[in-house]
């Protein structure tokens, strides 16, 4: 037996390893993606008032703070029975745009665009943010950060803070939004909504139009088999913020749909004693390993997923981008690497339901927060996080202090599914008797980066590198080959 | 003159807020009246990196960044000032996680569309122990690191300034 340890995430995200095991005669017998780090978070919660929760648990990721604040908040709010009131969601769903513009920006740009724009195999010191630039020229570099910096300022503008915020408060938001701040978040939505059509522009000239990519894509080393869940409104069309998840077949046929303390009787999560990290499935179907098809319990909650999972778009140029990708990929589309053009697809929206919600006449309201006045108790909160589905699920007792805390995040969702997409790409491109080369490295790792995992924990100390290391171990035990990615 | 002082860091993780702390400290100790004269300086607190560093530096002319580093090297509470150019050897240059590129790229990149972003940049290393439990408290001799590297900052500053000014901070208590 040979392994091959693919080790490149660093503990700025969290720390995790993709190991593939190989066969004496070179075939590749499995492959698990392991997280060995400690997640305390729910622990770290019990004892503390609940009204501090979404303060503290933003600090779980850097990434996506304003996701676990969210989720976070909603679910104060069912603790405490309190309804917020109407402006108050408005701002906090404008809020969550910003993230939603910023993460997908940084995502698209510096992580999924190398792989496309200077190609899956092009040289690794070329591979990056940089390389791109080289390539596409500075006016879209600038775009790019125009963009990011826009995502950003939209969550300073409405919440004064944007990593690690403190906008939540029981029974809504901790201030009202100015008629200034309104005006510049409204010319900064309208700027990102031309970036939006901007990006998926590019996306059609760079990777729609290239035959070789599109085989990549629609290849069968991406594809995956599996059900489908996002958060959708009341009339089926993806949302971010509120509404119902909803659960579709590999038919795209709807399975469940569910809110709140409801999740409890559809999703379960499995644990493997390699990984701190669970694998959530659906108690409809059962955990049946890590199996793809109709009646497997293993779904995914990505971009792509919600598109599947949803009937549609809620803003028109959105929908009209989604009409025209399930034209050309059909729906359910379980194409791993279209994950990435619907991000595209959420990035454009995200932008026009930032411009919607701050053209609300309703959006300066002064009336932002509902003080609360009933018992605390239990409560959850669901949100779509940029990577999945988000979950908090709080008990406290009468002085509202939590007993328990559950927390299911994005990643978490997929964590079975990601590990089913990097097998099969390795199945179909580690050849037997061949070196693992760093062009087969990325293009497993592509199986993996579409996913956008998030691995917790927002430590990033110095020097904050560890670079991938891929070890292949003979059967005898002797290392036979060393790879370093520096 | 622009300085900005940042320090990065999890208020939640041990010794990975090391970096919050000392920043907090170098804010107080130049309110104290022992800033340098003739500069701006700025001191900010991030709980992330990467892209998230190009909100602070826009238009400064240095950038002081204090962080805990899991240097091996290095022992709890000592520190370290790092060559910036050998930081950036250390990246890919695309991303040192999976989400996000790495600061100095991500400063490169801004100043390579023609921002404004700070032509020195120094890097103060603090060794840590634990940067995993989950606790708001750093570990002993890292906490007791905080003094020594908020006074290794101040001197930074002071050099920055152009020796104007680095006042000597007496000792505490």
């Amino acid at each position: 037996m040979k392994t091959v340890v693919i080790d490149p995430i660093t503990r700025l995200e969290g720390h995790g390893k993709i190991t593939l095991f190989l066969g004496d005669d070179g075939e590749l017998r499995n492959a698990y993606f392991q997280i060995p780090e400690l997640r305390g978070f729910e622990k770290f919660l019990e004892g503390r008032p609940v009204e501090e929760a979404p303060r503290i648990v933003p600090r779980i990721c850097g990434v996506c703070p304003a996701c676990h604040h969210m989720a976070s908040g909603k679910a104060v709010d069912a603790v405490y029975g309190v309804e917020i009131p109407p402006t108050a969601k408005k701002l906090r769903e404008l809020f969550f745009m910003g993230e939603f513009i910023h993460s997908h920006v940084a995502h698209f740009y510096a992580l999924s665009a190398p792989d496309f724009v200077l190609g899956p195999g092009s040289d690794k010191a070329q591979r990056h943010i940089l390389g791109i630039v080289d390539k596409v020229g500075l006016e879209i570099g600038g775009k790019v950060l125009t963009f990011r910096k826009h995502g950003h300022e939209i969550m300073k503008a409405v919440g004064g803070k944007c990593t690690h915020p403190v906008y939540n408060v029981p029974g809504g938001v901790s201030r009202p939004l100015s008629d200034e701040q309104r005006d510049a978040v409204e010319a900064m939505a309208r700027e990102c909504v031309e970036l939006g059509r901007f990006s998926l522009q590019l996306f059609d000239d760079v990777v729609l139009k290239n035959k070789a990519y599109l085989d990549i894509i629609t290849g069968p080393a991406y594809q995956l088999q599996v059900h489908d869940m996002g958060l959708v409104d009341d009339k089926n069309l993806v949302n971010f913020y509120d509404g119902k998840v909803r659960v579709t077949d590999v038919q795209g046929r709807e399975i469940v749909k569910y809110s709140g303390l409801e999740y409890l009787q559809h999703v379960a999560e499995h644990v493997e004693e390699y990984s701190y990290l669970k694998y959530p499935y659906l108690k409809k179907f059962g955990w049946k390993g890590f199996v793809e098809g109709a009646e497997s319990g293993v779904y995914r909650a990505t971009p792509l997923s919600r598109l599947n999972a949803a009937d549609g778009m809620a803003t028109p140029l959105a929908q009209v981008e989604y009409r025209r990708m399930y034209d050309l990929l059909g729906k359910p589309c379980n194409l791993t690497l279209a994950t990435h053009w619907a991000r595209l697809i959420e990035l454009l929206y995200s932008c026009e339901r930032a411009l919607e919600l701050v053209t609300d006449p309703q959006i300066t309201d002064r009336h932002v927060r509902n003080v609360p006045t009933g018992t605390p108790r239990e409560g959850v909160g669901i949100v779509e996080a940029q990577r999945g589905t988000l979950t908090h699920h709080y008990v406290t007792d009468e002085r509202g202090i939590i007993r328990k805390a559950n927390l299911i995040v994005g990643t978490t969702n997929n964590n079975a599914p990601i590990t089913m997409s990097i097998k099969k790409a390795a199945q179909h491109l580690v050849q037997k008797g061949k070196p693992v080369g760093e062009d087969v490295l990325n293009m497993i790792e592509m199986a993996f980066r579409a996913y956008d995992p998030c691995f917790s924990c927002a430590t990033h100390s110095l020097p904050g590198h560890m670079p991938m290391r891929v070890t292949v171990v003979g059967a005898d035990g002797d290392v036979v080959q060393v790879l370093e990615r520096s | 003159m622009r300085i900005v002082v940042l320090g990065l860091g999890n208020p939640v993780l041990a010794d990975d807020a090391v970096g919050l702390e000392v920043a907090e400290r170098v804010e107080a100790l130049l309110a104290s009246g022992f800033a340098p004269a003739g500069v701006e300086i700025e001191v900010c607190r991030n709980e992330s990196g990467g892209w998230d560093v190009l909100d602070y530096v826009e238009d400064a002319d240095a950038l002081v960044l204090v962080d805990a580093s899991t240097d091996s090297t290095l022992a709890p509470g000592e520190l370290r000032w790092y060559d910036p150019r050998a930081l950036a050897c250390f990246t890919s240059g695309r991303l040192r996680g999976v989400h996000n590129i790495d600061m100095f790229t991500a400063i490169d990149y801004a100043r390579r569309m023609g921002t404004r972003v700070p032509a020195a940049i120094h890097v103060l290393g603090i060794g840590v122990e634990d940067v995993l439990t989950l606790t708001e408290e750093c570990t002993p001799r890292v906490r007791e690191a905080v003094e020594p590297a908020a006074r290794r900052v101040l001197e930074c500053l002071g050099r920055l300034a152009g020796g104007r000014g680095a006042a000597d901070v007496p000792e505490r208590g």
